[in-house]
């Protein structure tokens, strides 16, 4: 029985380099190989020109723990499935406007809801939209305050959403040119980010000094 | 004498609380199997003994200056179908780079006019220069390779301070190679017993 186990492990890591080539259409190939093959060798999987479909079991059983503990590693690569998910709350984002549909950009803050450009995009909707501008930015206010408190550059984090404000505006203001509340909130917008290009500063983050 | 006095009916066995032991204690048993499995490692690391999850770990918004500065790269070497996203890591000054190599949006590999076999290294380069000067503070590079459908296919992450002795030369391409995480179980997962099948036809 091991020794079928064995033989199918093996033939699972002689395939590895052809699931390359099916799955990569033809991409990076040579690239890809040779990372299998040097990563084999330093896992004990291939030496000496052999395979050894024994110590596959051992890294199969280091990523099975490492999946159960949320090792770096394993974080790294679930990381991907988080920017999965930041796929489609652009997706959904993109599907509201479109649409004219609020449900659709609180169904992308429920996904990932310290994301603060979900939130930003749901206050220009009622901005753009609505010409309603009561609460304006609170919400991704708060959420960028809290990743400065934890350590995040807020000049930087702040120029990042003035400017995603604004490109956002821009882009969805067209068929609304005359509502005031929109004209405010892109004044001021401009104006805090003006002051930052001439100071490197701006006074929503005196409070983090 | 009628027949039932003849052949009396046995007595009707009381189901007793032992056969229910029977089922339950299976059925006890696997749901704390299941729920060790699946409940356990995040109550583990809420309490701090296992790693965080990977959604709270990445819960903030992408850097966009550091992602589109990335994004560049690529689109500078006229390598389609690439999105970059650096996400920055919850509870550390540093940030993950996410690099997208998707088929299903047209990438078609790093090099695909076959004429420089070193572009891998110099994106690896362009990146650790973009890091130092921009101030980007990766923490790790992790490579999503798509597939026509937009599944992935494969997975490698790297440390940035692996990333970046290999793009200062100080160790080879295949000592990088051999350093690197490759999401091997996820990538077995992806082709199946039928693409299995499939090669070995």
């Amino acid at each position: 029985m091991k020794k079928k186990i064995q033989k199918l492990i093996l033939l699972i890591i002689l395939l590895i380099p052809a699931f390359f080539l099916s799955a990569c259409e033809g991409a990076d190939l040579d690239l890809l190989e040779l990372a299998f093959e040097s990563w084999a060798e330093e896992n004990g999987i291939y030496e000496n020109g052999e395979y050894k479909p024994a110590n596959m079991v051992e890294v199969a059983i280091d990523d099975f723990m490492g999946d159960i503990t949320n090792s770096e590693e394993s974080v790294q690569f679930d990381g991907i499935a988080v920017v999965r998910d930041i796929e489609k709350t652009d997706e959904l984002i993109e599907d509201a406007w479109y649409d004219h549909d609020e449900d659709a950009i609180s169904k992308a803050i429920g996904i990932r809801p310290t994301d603060w450009r979900l939130r930003e995009q749901s206050d220009i909707f009622q901005l753009v939209e609505r010409n309603f501008a009561a609460g304006f930015a609170l919400e991704s206010d708060k959420i960028i305050m809290n990743q400065v408190k934890n350590g995040a550059d807020c000049v930087n984090l702040r120029l990042q959403q003035l400017k995603y404000r604004e490109s956002t505006i821009e882009e969805h203001i067209q068929a609304h040119r005359n509502l005031d509340n929109v004209q405010e909130v892109q004044f001021e917008t401009q104006e805090e980010l003006q002051g930052i290009y001439a100071t490197g500063h701006t006074p929503f983050c005196d409070g983090f000094k | 004498m009628s027949e039932a006095v003849q052949n009396p009916a046995p007595p009707r066995k009381k189901r007793g609380w032992c056969c229910a032991g029977c089922i339950l204690i299976p059925l006890v048993s696997i749901l704390c199997l299941a729920s060790t499995y699946f409940v356990g490692p995040r109550v583990a690391s809420w309490l701090g003994i296992f790693g965080k999850e990977a959604d709270e770990v990445y819960e903030a918004a992408p850097d966009l200056a550091a992602s589109q500065s990335l994004t560049d790269t690529f689109d500078q070497l006229g390598i389609p179908g690439v999105r970059v996203y650096v996400i920055p890591i919850k509870g550390k000054p540093t940030q993950g780079a996410f690099i997208i190599l998707d088929a299903s949006a047209g990438y078609r590999g790093m090099d695909p006019l076959n004429n420089n076999n070193k572009i891998f290294l110099q994106i690896l380069q362009d990146i650790t220069a973009k890091n130092r000067a921009e101030n980007l503070r990766l923490d790790h590079i992790t490579i999503d390779y798509r597939d026509e459908n937009g599944d992935t296919a494969t997975a490698f992450t790297a440390d940035q301070d692996l990333v970046e002795k290999y793009a200062d030369l100080q160790i080879t391409q295949r000592e990088f190679f051999a350093q690197i995480e490759i999401d091997v179980m996820y990538t077995l997962r992806y082709l199946g017993i039928e693409g299995i099948l499939e090669e070995l036809e």
